[in-house]
């Protein structure tokens, strides 16, 4: 359907020479315990980020919606992120995260974790989780504020009126209504996630081997290191198709016949 | 609690330029320091040991025309898709989306030897040419958005008393699309401003844009954190003009996607 089309717009990067040989790639991927070792990475770093992207982002944009006084700054704020690279904000939580002279690391020593190590597994992963979610959750944050600020407002008033708490006008009014710009939102951070690259290559290279690889590093790292083309394509194929294929699940089920 | 989240943001960034003030001896140290006196040592260097102006060129000229590129042939896009109902629109649209799923690495090697072959590779045309097909989508998305808002009234009205297609274009719904569209630039700048990986395979040392130009800072024996942070003030100064100069329509423009659907 649409996903052929698309496939066909970019047959030329399917037109090397082992074509042939590259369907038997597919099968073969499946044997590759590099391979499964990144799927494996890409499924914690992605659903992870995207777990605490929507949580923090949600925290943030109930608060955000209070329209306390200062609220308009901390938006700006907080939006600057977004505008800087990815590169940048990588090398920035690697400077904080410096065994001996990193802020962060240098703070975790005092508070009495002595001596961190953090670019090491299992905490790079995690690092490099945490420098992709303080750079997108205002991302997410944002989007959820205009959502909740365009919930009808008699709603929320009748619900007050009936004697509410708070936590359960969350739960059963804010919550459900969000439904849709969740899950776009949802949608939109976790394909960024699959095929993150920027963050992984300037904090940790891969990390220490391949702890921190995602299966899009790994064909990274099979084209300008091992030079295996046909096995780099392949992979980053997979990936795409991957992403295509729970594009189109989520779409179904969330959205119906629209999209 | 509001400020605790603002800290979490401030922080990180605020450490980042005190430490393009630092001496390398003052950030690579034992410990972090907070109290120091400041040099300008670092900045110094940027321009006398790197191509920093160099790195900055190369990323505004690529990010510039590659927006430009994108508005025109956006705006005209989005309007037909906006407006006219042809068969497989939904299709289409969604190919147009689905740009948005590709990981660059996918693409990254077929585009180095189809550039190889066609003499592009470490060339501005060809990294703008390598561009322009990954941002444009997402422009037309976002201009869509914002041509939807825009009643079809106003086209029929206007065409009805006597005025071109493209006239009406021109006169009408750009100048109320001009919010829109600012917001699309924008995005698409920052998008190609901040884009590596493609950059990284395709560029050398001639054309190399500022986010390749982070990496330079990091060699086999030690990275350059002082002359690394003084480049990423300066480029963080437009940042935040930009942020603080059109924080509503952004937000407006980030928000939109999301909550129409």
């Amino acid at each position: 359907m649409a996903y052929s089309l698309y496939l066909t717009m970019f047959d030329y990067s399917l037109g090397l020479e082992p074509q042939f040989v590259g369907l038997a790639n597919y099968i073969a991927f499946s044997t590759d315990p590099a391979f499964w070792y990144a799927a494996n990475v890409t499924f914690i770093y992605s659903f992870a980020g995207v777990t605490i992207q929507l949580i923090a982002g949600l925290g943030i944009a109930l608060l955000l919606s209070r329209q306390m006084k200062g609220a308009s700054i901390v938006k700006t704020i907080i939006v600057c992120p977004l505008m800087m690279a990815p590169v940048t904000i990588g090398y920035l939580w690697r400077l904080l995260v410096m065994p001996q002279y990193g802020a962060l690391a240098y703070t975790l020593d005092i508070i009495g974790f002595k001596d961190p190590h953090l670019l090491v597994p299992p905490f790079v992963l995690w690092v490099i989780i945490l420098a992709e979610s303080w750079q997108w959750t205002p991302f997410v944050a944002l989007c959820l504020l205009a959502g909740i600020l365009s919930l009808p407002s008699d709603m929320i008033e009748a619900a007050e009126v009936d004697g509410v708490s708070r936590a359960q006008k969350l739960r059963y009014i804010v919550l459900p209504s969000l439904r849709n710009v969740i899950t776009i939102v949802f949608l939109i951070r976790l394909i960024d996630l699959l095929k993150g690259f920027d963050t992984i290559y300037t904090i940790s290279t891969g990390g220490p081997g391949l702890a921190t690889s995602t299966i899009s590093f790994i064909a990274y790292i099979m084209w300008v290191f091992l030079l295996k083309f046909g096995n780099a394509t392949t992979y980053a194929w997979l990936l795409v198709i991957i992403v295509n294929i729970v594009v189109i699940v989520f779409s179904r089920v969330f959205f119906g016949r629209r999209r | 609690m509001l400020m605790l989240v603002a800290c979490i943001y401030i922080l990180p960034i605020s450490w980042g330029v005190l430490t393009s003030l630092k001496t390398h001896s003052q950030i690579a140290g034992p410990s972090p320091v907070l109290f120091f006196a400041p040099t300008l040592q670092n900045y110094v260097d940027l321009f006398e040991k790197y191509d920093f102006v160099l790195w900055l060129m190369n990323s505004a000229v690529v990010a510039t025309t590659t927006t430009l590129i994108d508005i025109g042939l956006g705006v005209v896009t989005a309007y037909v898709i906006a407006r006219f109902n042809f068969r497989g629109k939904q299709n289409f649209a969604f190919w147009i989306l689905s740009f948005r799923f590709m990981p660059a690495v996918a693409v990254v090697f077929p585009l180095f030897v189809l550039f190889g072959y066609l003499k592009l590779l470490d060339t501005l045309v060809g990294l703008i040419v390598a561009y322009v097909p990954f941002t444009l989508p997402f422009s037309i998305w976002l201009l869509n958005g914002f041509i939807e808002e825009i009643p079809g009234e106003l086209d029929e009205a206007a065409l009805v008393d006597g005025c071109s297609r493209l006239g009406m274009l021109r006169r009408i719904i750009l100048p109320i699309l001009k919010g829109g569209i600012l917001v699309t630039a924008i995005f698409t700048f920052f998008l190609c401003w901040n884009e590596f990986l493609i950059a990284l395979i395709i560029t050398r040392q001639t054309t190399r844009t500022m986010a390749v130009g982070y990496t330079m800072f990091v060699t086999a024996q030690q990275i350059f954190w002082g002359d690394m942070f003084a480049a990423v003030t300066i480029t963080l100064i437009p940042v935040i003009v930009f942020m603080w100069v059109l924080q509503k329509h952004i937000t407006s423009g980030l928000t939109l996607g999301a909550v129409k659907g």
